[in-house]
């Protein structure tokens, strides 16, 4: 059992030796510094954050109809819900595009009142909502069923109103599962490619995000890609860190 | 702390078909009232139903007149309108709030203003003796401590009904008594109707005038605590009862019956002097004498023998009724000693019960008996 999951562990830490390895250390600061990569730092980051921020808005009540409701097909509900943690990004950016696209089944019409989404900004957002909303959900899901409905049974009695229940009872209780699936939500919308070069295309400081800068650069400048990808591995390893923490404190 | 109410009368009528309840009951104003039955029996559902957590197929359930439910008209007030608290087994004190926080909770959710809230809270955690307690979280407080806390949010939140699901089950035997003394003392001053789910008879005779017992999601028996206990009709009741009561008031050595009979005990922790209270001992722990004892530490009572019956191995032997209605007292005896006393039902004997024996509790007082006065 040792060996296997031994070589395991290497079988994950090694690429990413190999590629700490082959870090360019006497120009990484000018490399990870450049107006692109900065553009792209900067955009990933601005956008990773609108979609988290949407992950949450669009995600909780969502994540407290799966937890809480109970009706027919609820399974099913959940099971297409959680259909972009399985499908490949890119053709999840397809999907998006026949939605938001010009001629999609809503972007035509958004088109007519001068909305235009595919190739913005507001795709990547799009596009990186769509593939972090999952995290979100069964992250907060996860809490809501551990917290179970006790508290708010004993809320409800005591004379709050049901949105009074959420606010004051629900919500705080689920707090850390909510900040943990917040946390992966950020660090899978940060880390989108597929659906964002499709829905949203690759055009420097407007849809050109840090994955998409890296895979570019590595045709042309290889130690570019190597240093931002670097910055990647970093931000990942915080991620997995805080949640940890939290994990153990929030005991979720 | 609140001023003595008369609100709270209950009357209802309710049926949940799948799980096999059908459950009639009315209570007076101020009234407690003990809920005993098996696990099972529908005791918690009743609870539910009434705090409107489960939805009765069938039936009506009013409140100081108010229907809360009723199936045929398609009432059924949520239970955030209803006045209606339950106060559970675990004190499920919210684990991001302090103690203060919590016991402001009901209020809070009710309309008061952040500062008349927790002036409430600090009101009910001193009534609570739990002020020291006011900025702690739950995390930082006992099993006893919550639970006290637990009590002061439900009171605070000012309900016509509490309704308590075996508040003290999950207690440390030593805390128990304190937290059922605290019980006794909030729900007499504020004179509040209150139904208990319980599977300890103590808590029923310390709490409850009252005694009902559930069987099978249904009423069985019906009637004032001692009663009920002392002379159970329903199997259940005599399985959890059979026991000897004498009711009276508490001295330091135990207490002295109505009629100036002193009886000897072992006085519960929470036994307060002048206080009703109530003497239990086993009938096994009963010896039956011919002649009166003399000279031995033990209490002794004259009783005239109204039936002999046969208990499996044993024989019980019981008394006459008291004078004033209440069940006699008994004894469980083997078959060779009633032999051997050659026992007849009209025979004068003495019933004899060692001190140690005698467990001293603290009784709620019954219709008829004054009731102390709201401080």
């Amino acid at each position: 059992m040792i060996v296997p999951a031994a070589v395991t562990a290497c079988f994950i830490l090694l690429p990413l030796l190999a590629m700490v390895l082959r870090v360019d250390w006497a120009h990484f600061g000018a490399l990870v510094t450049s107006e692109s990569s900065l553009a792209a730092l900067s955009l990933s980051l601005r956008t990773a954050l609108a979609s988290t921020v949407l992950c949450v808005l669009f995600g909780t009540p969502m994540a407290l109809v799966l937890a809480r409701a109970r009706f027919r097909g609820l399974n099913v509900l959940r099971s297409f819900v959680l259909l972009p943690l399985v499908l490949p990004p890119v053709v999840g950016g397809i999907a998006l595009l026949y939605t938001f696209g010009r001629r999609g089944l809503l972007g035509q019409w958004l088109d007519v009142i001068g909305f235009r989404i595919a190739f913005s900004t507001t795709a990547v957002v799009l596009a990186q909502t769509f593939v972090a909303v999952p995290f979100l959900i069964l992250s907060l899901e996860g809490a809501l069923r551990t917290a179970g409905q006790r508290y708010e049974a004993i809320a409800a009695t005591l004379g709050a109103r049901p949105t009074t229940v959420l606010r004051r009872v629900t919500i705080p209780l689920v707090l850390p599962g909510l900040l943990s699936g917040a946390v992966l939500a950020f660090a899978r919308a940060l880390g989108e490619f597929g659906a964002t070069l499709t829905f949203a295309g690759s055009l420097q400081g407007v849809t050109r995000t840090l994955p998409l800068e890296i895979y570019l650069q590595r045709e042309g400048d290889a130690d570019a890609a190597v240093a931002l990808s670097l910055v990647l591995v970093v931000v990942a390893v915080l991620i997995v860190i805080a949640t940890r923490s939290r994990r153990a404190e929030g005991g979720l | 702390m609140t001023a003595p109410r008369r609100k709270g009368a209950v009357e209802l009528d309710l049926a949940v078909t799948d799980r096999d309840v059908r459950i009639a009951l009315r209570l007076m104003p101020g009234e407690v009232v003990a809920v005993l039955g098996p696990n099972g029996a529908g005791k918690s559902t009743l609870l539910s139903l009434i705090a409107g957590l489960v939805r009765p197929d069938t039936g009506t359930l009013t409140l100081d007149g108010t229907p809360l439910v009723d199936t045929s008209r398609r009432i059924f007030v949520p239970p955030h309108r209803r006045g209606v608290v339950l106060l559970a087994q675990q004190a499920l004190l919210f684990p991001h709030l302090t103690a203060r926080g919590n016991v402001a909770f009901g209020p809070r959710s009710t309309g008061s203003t952040r500062e008349d809230a927790d002036r409430a809270a600090l009101q009910w955690l001193a009534a609570v003796d739990a002020t020291e307690f006011a900025d702690r979280r739950p995390a930082q407080l006992s099993g006893g401590q919550a639970q006290r806390i637990a009590v002061a949010r439900a009171l605070a939140a000012d309900p016509h009904l509490l309704l308590l699901d075996e508040p003290m089950a999950a207690l440390d035997i030593a805390v128990a008594p304190a937290l059922r003394q605290l019980l006794r003392r909030v729900l007499r001053e504020s004179a509040r109707t209150a139904l208990l789910v319980t599977h300890d008879i103590l808590d029923a005779l310390a709490l409850a005038e009252r005694t009902v017992v559930i069987e099978g999601g249904r009423i069985v028996e019906d009637g004032p605590t001692r009663d009920v206990l002392a002379r159970p009709r329903s199997a259940f009741a005599a399985r959890l009862a059979g026991i000897n009561l004498i009711p009276g008031t508490a001295t330091v050595t135990g207490l002295t019956t109505a009629a100036g009979t002193p009886v000897r005990g072992r006085p519960d922790a929470d036994l307060v002097v002048g206080e009703p209270a109530v003497a239990l001992f086993n009938p096994n722990a009963v010896a039956v004498h011919l002649d009166p004892p003399t000279g031995s530490p033990r209490n002794h009572f004259p009783v005239t023998i109204a039936e002999i019956e046969p208990r499996g191995a044993d024989v019980r032997v019981r008394a006459t009724e008291n004078p004033d209605g209440t069940a006699g007292l008994f004894a469980d005896l083997t078959a060779a000693s009633v032999a051997d006393l050659d026992l007849v039902p009209g025979q004068r004997v003495h019933f004899a019960v060692k001190a140690t024996e005698v467990g001293v509790h603290p009784r709620a007082t019954a219709d008829g008996e004054p009731r102390r006065s709201i401080r």
